[in-house]
Parts: C-alpha cells; sequence; structure tokens
C-alpha cells in the first residue's frame, strides 16, 4: 500500500499533462469521427464535387455544363489553375472541367481528325472513382451528341439544335437506389472506426502515467532508503504492479467515460462494440507491459516522455490508425505487428465489417491472444530484467 | 569576446542532456519515423487505384442477358465465380481483372440476396425497367457512386439508340433518296469502347492530377519540427529571471540590465536552432522526401516558424513564471495540437475549421508553414507565399510583445 500511495502521489503531479492529453485528443477525435457520420438512412451515392469553365459559351457547351452540374454537386472557383489545384489538394474540388473555346466548332468543321478536335481540359484529385464516374457522364453526352449529328446529315445550325437537346434528353437516368433491409450499423460502425485513435492516446497518455511515477520510484536513493527501513522488496514491487494497473485502468474508464458521453451510452448494448471494447481493454494492459519493460530497460530520467511522443505517433501510423494500411510501406506494417497496437487495429476493422458480412470468431480471438501473450511476455520480461538489476546493484 | 560568449552559451545549452535528445535527436528520429511509415508517399502521392466492384444481376433471362452483353462489348465486365469453400472469387478467364471496373458473378434469384449479406457482392443489379440497385446500408457511397454511372451508362445507351434509330428512320422518310445510304451510316470509332470514347473528348495526356493529400502529412511535420524547439525559449527566461531559477538569481546581482542578459541568452540559442533547421531541411533531402526545388525560401520559412517557437516558449516563460509544469506541459502540448491541427495525424481538422473557426487555421503556425510548404511544392509563383510569411511574421511579433510584458511585469514585482 505504501508504494501505491507514493506511485499516486507522484501520479497526482502529472495530472496536468495528462489530462490534457485524454480530454483535449479524445474531445477531438470524437468531433471528427461524428462529423464525419452521414445523417442520411438511405444508400446515397457520394456527388462529385465539380467545377466547370466554359470558355466557349456555345449551345453545346452550356448544355453539357447544365447536364453536368445537375447531376453533381457545383463548386463555384475564379478561372485560375492554382486556385484549382489548391482546392483539389484541400479536398474541396474533386474534378475541374475547363471547355475550351472553339469546342463546339470543332465538331461542326466539314473534316477533322481525332487528333485536331478540341479536347475537354480537365483536373482531378487522385481518387480514381472521381474520373471514372465523370468521364463516363462527359463521354456519353458528346457521343449521344456526335451521333445524332451524324444522322441528322448537314452539319448546320439547326441540326446542332436539334441533336443538342437529343444528347440532353437521352443523358438522363431513372436509375433506383434501393437499401437491402438489414441491421443499420452507422453510428456503431462509427463508434468502432473512433476506438482505434484511443490506442494512440492510451500509449502517450501510459508512459507519462506509469512510466514517470516508476522513473521516481525506481531512483536508487528512494529505492535504497525504502529497503533500508525493512520494506521487503516483493512487497514493494507488488505495489508498484498494483498501482500501475489500477492508473491505466483508471485512464482506460475515462476514455471509456468520454467516448460513452461523445457517442451515447445506448452504444454499449452492442455485441460488437462489447468486443471491441474487450480487445482495446486488453490492448490497454498489453501496452501498460510493454511501458514496465521499456521502463526496466531504459532507466534514464526522461526515457518516458521521449517513449511517449515517439512510440505512440510511430505505432500510430504504422497500424493504420492515421492513415489506411493499404499505403503503408509493407514492412513498416511488419514492424507495426510486433506491437499489440497492430492487433487491436485489426479487430476494430474487422468488427466494422462484420456489419455486412459476418464475424469470423476464430480470426478475432486469435488476434485477441496475440495480444494477451504480448502482454505476459513484456510482463515477465520485465519482471526478468527488474530482478536482474536487483542482483547487480546488491552486488 | 563575443566568440567565447557564444561557444560559452552554447555548450551551457547543450550540457543539458534532455536539450541533446529533445532538441538535437529527436527532430530526426521522428522525421525518420514518419518517412519509414509512409516511404509510399514520399514523392507527391500517387493514384488511389480502383478496385472493381463485385455485383450480380437478376432478373428476366433476356433482360439480364442484354446487360451481360453491353457489360462485355464495352469492357466493363470481368466474369468471376466463388471456389468451392463459397469464400474466394476467381477469375474465370485469363484476363487481368484490374483493367475491368466490375467483377460479374451470375447468380440465380435466390442466391442473390445471400450474396449480398455475406459481402460476396457489393450490389445485386435487379434487371427492370427501370433498373434497380440494391446495396447494404452503409455501402460505400464513391463505390456506389460508380456502380450507378455504369448502369446509368447502360440506360443511356438503350435511349440513345431508340433516340439515333428513330431520327435515322425520320430522316429516311423525308428523303427516301437517302434510305439506302442511311442504313450504312458510319459513326467510326464513335461506338467503340467506353476508353476510346474518353480519348475522344478529353485530353488525358495533359490531365492535371492534385497532390496527394497525404502528402500534407510530410508538410505537416517538417513544420512541427520547425515549431518544436520551445523549450529553448522557456529556458532562456529562467535563466534571466531571478524567481525563476538560481543561476537567474545569481545573475539578476549582476550590473547588467536585464534585456542584455536576454539577449545575450537567446542570441546564442537562435543561432543554434537556426543551424540546426538547415542541417533537419537537408536531411529531408537526404531521405529523398521531395519538397521541390526552392530550397531558399523553404529554409528561411523553416528559420521563420523556429523563431515563432522560440519566442512562443519565451512568452510562456515570461508569462507564466512560477508554475513550471504549465510551462513544460503547454511547451509539449502546443506544438503537438497546432501539429494535430495542420493534418499531421492524417485528420482534416483545418478543414473542418473553415467556415466555423477560421481564425484557429489562421493563427495556427504550423498550419501557416505546411500551406507555406505546398504552394512552394506545388507553384513556380513565389508571391503566393507571402500572406502566410506576413501571417508567421505577425505572430512572431504577437509572442514578443507578450515576452517583453511579462519580463516588465517581473521588474516590478519582488524577487
Amino acid at each position: 500500500m505504501k508504494m501505491s500511495k507514493l506511485f499516486f502521489k507522484v501520479l497526482y503531479t502529472k495530472r496536468i499533462s495528462i489530462l490534457m492529453y485524454v480530454v483535449m485528443f479524445s474531445l477531438l477525435f470524437s468531433l471528427l469521427i461524428k462529423n464525419a457520420q452521414n445523417k442520411s438512412k438511405d444508400v446515397t451515392a457520394e456527388h462529385v464535387a465539380l467545377a466547370v469553365f466554359d470558355e466557349d459559351e456555345s449551345e453545346l457547351s452550356i448544355a453539357l455544363k447544365e447536364y453536368l452540374l445537375e447531376v453533381n454537386d457545383e463548386v463555384t472557383l475564379t478561372n485560375d489553375k492554382k486556385v484549382v489545384q489548391d482546392a483539389l489538394y484541400n479536398e474541396d474540388l474533386d474534378f475541374a472541367l475547363w471547355i475550351p473555346k472553339g469546342f463546339e466548332e470543332s465538331f461542326l468543321a466539314e473534316t477533322q481528325t481525332n487528333e485536331a478536335r478540341t479536347k475537354l481540359q480537365s483536373s482531378v484529385s487522385l481518387e480514381e472513382r472521381y474520373s471514372i464516374a465523370l468521364d463516363s457522364q462527359i463521354s456519353n453526352f458528346l457521343a449521344s451528341y456526335e451521333l445524332h449529328l451524324i444522322s441528322l446529315g448537314e452539319k448546320n445550325e439547326e441540326n446542332n439544335s436539334i441533336a443538342v437537346k437529343k444528347a440532353v434528353e437521352t443523358s438522363t437516368s431513372d436509375i433506383v437506389l434501393k437499401a437491402a433491409s438489414g441491421e443499420q450499423g452507422s453510428s456503431l460502425q462509427l463508434y468502432l472506426a473512433y476506438l482505434p485513435f484511443t490506442n494512440y492516446i492510451i500509449i502517450a497518455v501510459l508512459f507519462l502515467a506509469i512510466g514517470e511515477p516508476m522513473e521516481v520510484i525506481d531512483d536508487p536513493k528512494v529505492r535504497a532508503r525504502d529497503l533500508s527501513s525493512g520494506y521487503p522488496n516483493a512487497k514493494r514491487n507488488l505495489g508498484l504492479v498494483f498501482a500501475a494497473s489500477v492508473s491505466a485502468i483508471g485512464i482506460w474508464l475515462i476514455l471509456v467515460l468520454i467516448s460513452g458521453i461523445m457517442h451515447g451510452f445506448q452504444v454499449f448494448t452492442d455485441t460488437y462494440i462489447l468486443l471491441g471494447l474487450l480487445s482495446n481493454f486488453i490492448h490497454m494492459l498489453s501496452i501498460a507491459a510493454l511501458v514496465l519493460l521499456l521502463n526496466q530497460l531504459v532507466r534514464k530520467k526522461g526515457s518516458s516522455s521521449f517513449f511517449s511522443t515517439m512510440l505512440s505517433v510511430t505505432l500510430a501510423f504504422s497500424s493504420g490508425i492515421f492513415i489506411p494500411r493499404t499505403i503503408i510501406w509493407k514492412p513498416m506494417l511488419k514492424f507495426a505487428a510486433f506491437f499489440p497496437t497492430y492487433w487491436d487495429v485489426s479487430n476494430s476493422i474487422m468488427l466494422s465489417e462484420a456489419y455486412v458480412t459476418d464475424l469470423n470468431y476464430a480470426v478475432y480471438w486469435k488476434q485477441v491472444f496475440i495480444m494477451i501473450l504480448m502482454a505476459a511476455v513484456y510482463f515477465l520480461l520485465s519482471i526478468f530484467i527488474r530482478s536482474l538489476r536487483m542482483k547487480e546493484e546488491s552486488i | 569576446m563575443h566568440k567565447s560568449w557564444l561557444l560559452y552559451e552554447l555548450k551551457h545549452y547543450l550540457n543539458d542532456k534532455d536539450v541533446r535528445i529533445w532538441n538535437l535527436l529527436f527532430p530526426f528520429i521522428y522525421l525518420t519515423g514518419f518517412f519509414l511509415a509512409l516511404y509510399n508517399v514520399s514523392n507527391g502521392g500517387g493514384n488511389i487505384p480502383f478496385e472493381a466492384i463485385p455485383l450480380t444481376i437478376v432478373g428476366e433471362t433476356e433482360q439480364v442477358q442484354k446487360i451481360e452483353d453491353f457489360l462485355f462489348e464495352f469492357d466493363l465486365a470481368t466474369e468471376i465465380s466463388l471456389d468451392s469453400t463459397g469464400k474466394k472469387d476467381t477469375v474465370s478467364d485469363d484476363t487481368n481483372k484490374e483493367e475491368f471496373l466490375i467483377k460479374y458473378l451470375p447468380a440465380k434469384d435466390n442466391d442473390a440476396a445471400s450474396l449480398l449479406e455475406d459481402g460476396k457482392v457489393f450490389s445485386v443489379v435487379h434487371a427492370t425497367e427501370p433498373i434497380e440497385l440494391e446495396f447494404l446500408n452503409r455501402a460505400n457511397e464513391l463505390s456506389v457512386t460508380v456502380v450507378q454511372e455504369v448502369f446509368s451508362n447502360y440506360e443511356r445507351v438503350q435511349k440513345m439508340g431508340a433516340s439515333i434509330g428513330k431520327t435515322i428512320e425520320d430522316r429516311a422518310k423525308k428523303n427516301p433518296e437517302e434510305a439506302e445510304s442511311l442504313k450504312n451510316l458510319d459513326f467510326g470509332e464513335i461506338m467503340d469502347s467506353p476508353e476510346k470514347l474518353k480519348e475522344r473528348y478529353l485530353d488525358l495526356e495533359n490531365r492535371g492530377n492534385a497532390i496527394s493529400t497525404d502528402f500534407a502529412i510530410y508538410f505537416a511535420v517538417i513544420a512541427y519540427i520547425a515549431f518544436f524547439p520551445m523549450t529553448a525559449g522557456v529556458t532562456v527566461i529562467e535563466e534571466v529571471e531571478a524567481n525563476q531559477s538560481a543561476l537567474g538569481h545569481r545573475l539578476s546581482s549582476s550590473p547588467v540590465p536585464k534585456w542584455k542578459r536576454f539577449l545575450a541568452k537567446l542570441l546564442p540559442l537562435a543561432i543554434f536552432h537556426t543551424i540546426i533547421t538547415v542541417f533537419f531541411y537537408i536531411y529531408v533531402r537526404i531521405l529523398g522526401i521531395d519538397l521541390g526545388s526552392k530550397h531558399v525560401p523553404i529554409v528561411l520559412t523553416l528559420i521563420l516558424t523556429t523563431f515563432c517557437s522560440i519566442f512562443t516558449g519565451t512568452a510562456i516563460g515570461a508569462l507564466f513564471s512560477n508554475k513550471k509544469s504549465i510551462k513544460l506541459g503547454l511547451a509539449i502540448a502546443i506544438p503537438l495540437l497546432f501539429g494535430f491541427m495542420s493534418r499531421m495525424m492524417n485528420v482534416p481538422i483545418d478543414k473542418m475549421l473553415q467556415g466555423k473557426a477560421d481564425f484557429i487555421n489562421q493563427i495556427n503556425p504550423i498550419l501557416q508553414t505546411s500551406k507555406v510548404l505546398y504552394k512552394l511544392y506545388a507553384d513556380s509563383d513565389v508571391s503566393r507565399i507571402f500572406p502566410h510569411i506576413i501571417t508567421l511574421v505577425l505572430f512572431v511579433s504577437v509572442m514578443i510583445v507578450l515576452t517583453v510584458i511579462g519580463l516588465r511585469r517581473q521588474n516590478y514585482e519582488n524577487v
């Protein structure tokens, strides 16, 4: 108890930085996830954010622009390539189209080759699905116009107007989108999307909440004072482990409480959410054990804050918390697999997809077991290294 | 004398192990960690590849056949089947399935619902008039857009065919002498594949591509490192103020005015961190992270950001004189928070704040620096960075004013 009391006394002095981390980041992450929530309960297609710059101002270009802006979301920008590039970079725009001067004329010219034709200029987002959708709409509209123009015979203004009208008429679509009956998992999936972010907070905070008090308590002078008083070493170690566990669990509960306040406590009645929380809890215990291990390995003052910053960011990026796993360098992903964060994020992804497909319980429990194994290994190693050091120092 | 004074202050500063770890080593280790994780993004990013979408079609045989013919004739789909376990899809022919938009899994009516529920297909297409596309709730909206576009295309082609047929018929009735030639009207390559159509109307060779938003992470990380050494500013004030450290107390009894002592402490640190910033930029280039070729503006911007950080530290040190834990907490939390709000964690907080609390974006020096780095990378026109540079200069000016206020306040308090 004496050790635990000392541990909590030291922890109390770190309360401001710990609370700052916990409250600030969990609120920010929650706000971000809630902002991404789709309010609609129906299936919806994403509209492409489109800017059209009509430099031709002909009947064809006006009709094309009107058609495209009817089926997509218009973004109003000045006709400046730099402004367009900034908008694409900031994801305010997905597709920019320039209809150059002489565009309609090039269709009406008597002889033309494909190379000589005036073509549409564009700038697009790197997300291919946007360009797939827009390219299809543009090509089909113009193909319809051109086919009608050819079938009308002479390329004159009257036939041009008819061809434009026909292109507009034939470009409409009556496709119906409908949702299959089944559970709506949207808010629950959002909660599961939020859970991995708490891993970042847990890693950063546990190094401050456990590592730093341990640095103080394991100071040779403090230890010598305790041991010379006759306080048993085993009781001392047990007190430290107890205090570290209580701190870790307490911080985890605060994070869960904040998440409950932000997302609603009704999410905790869902099975997949409870499984996600279980996995997150095991992850927290593994990280606490890792903190104990690193504290024994690197017994230098200030090492805990170093690990807190470095490890939290490195693991958050390499495990796929902040960026999708598809763009992470594969060797880095393999490195991340040596830490429990990778497996907890895998569980969160799997549980989120379980609202669409069935959950593979075997894989889920395997990944939980890997984290438990990691926790056990870290913990046993930390005890082993600690006892080795004790022997060295007593010699 | 000046040289020995500079060297002395530098040695004294670097004597502290925490300074060596946090202000010397940490920036390089931090960037290396990011570089390894984002190795694929280090050259401005690339296309986010499209993955073919699996679906099945149900309905009357004739209608289903028409849609299948359309998908295969225009190379929009490749056929797949499930293996014996029903879990993995296999391509039924040798075609590279990555070229197609759709992976078509033939199924019967009573199979379709279970295929959708089990996630084997993304959509069930009902070959009715009009066509109905069935998805599960929370289907990815962008993929819904693509599927919707493919089948809208099918409907348009049907309408177009009927309309052109009628146009030719009307023309033949009007001019019976043309009737024979109208039967063999040459539409050329307009009836070709969607890919050829795209090339016909769009200049794909000169198509502009966005700079990957994931590259913003690099800009934010580099800006964060430039804004990191806030503790240097806090240290300067601690060693000047009598009530903040034993050294400050001892030096306050010297006849040298506080302002002189302040500048004497500040200048060597400022020079040191300027040199570190330059070395950091060289390290960025060694790693192969492409920030463009405007080296001088980039380095000057990063140095300005470092000065913003140091003076923020002096302001914190001067205003929170006796509260060491708060000073340290702020010196760590402020760069982290600003970095986080500049997409360092790939979280678009700045976009969320746009229009609602844009002033936070305006006062965020890491975001401003990140935007400078982006504009220097993307653009030949250097003048576009001036508004952000002015913001950074204003920021550092405000911090200098706050430092002066804090230091002057101490002048009139008891030591």
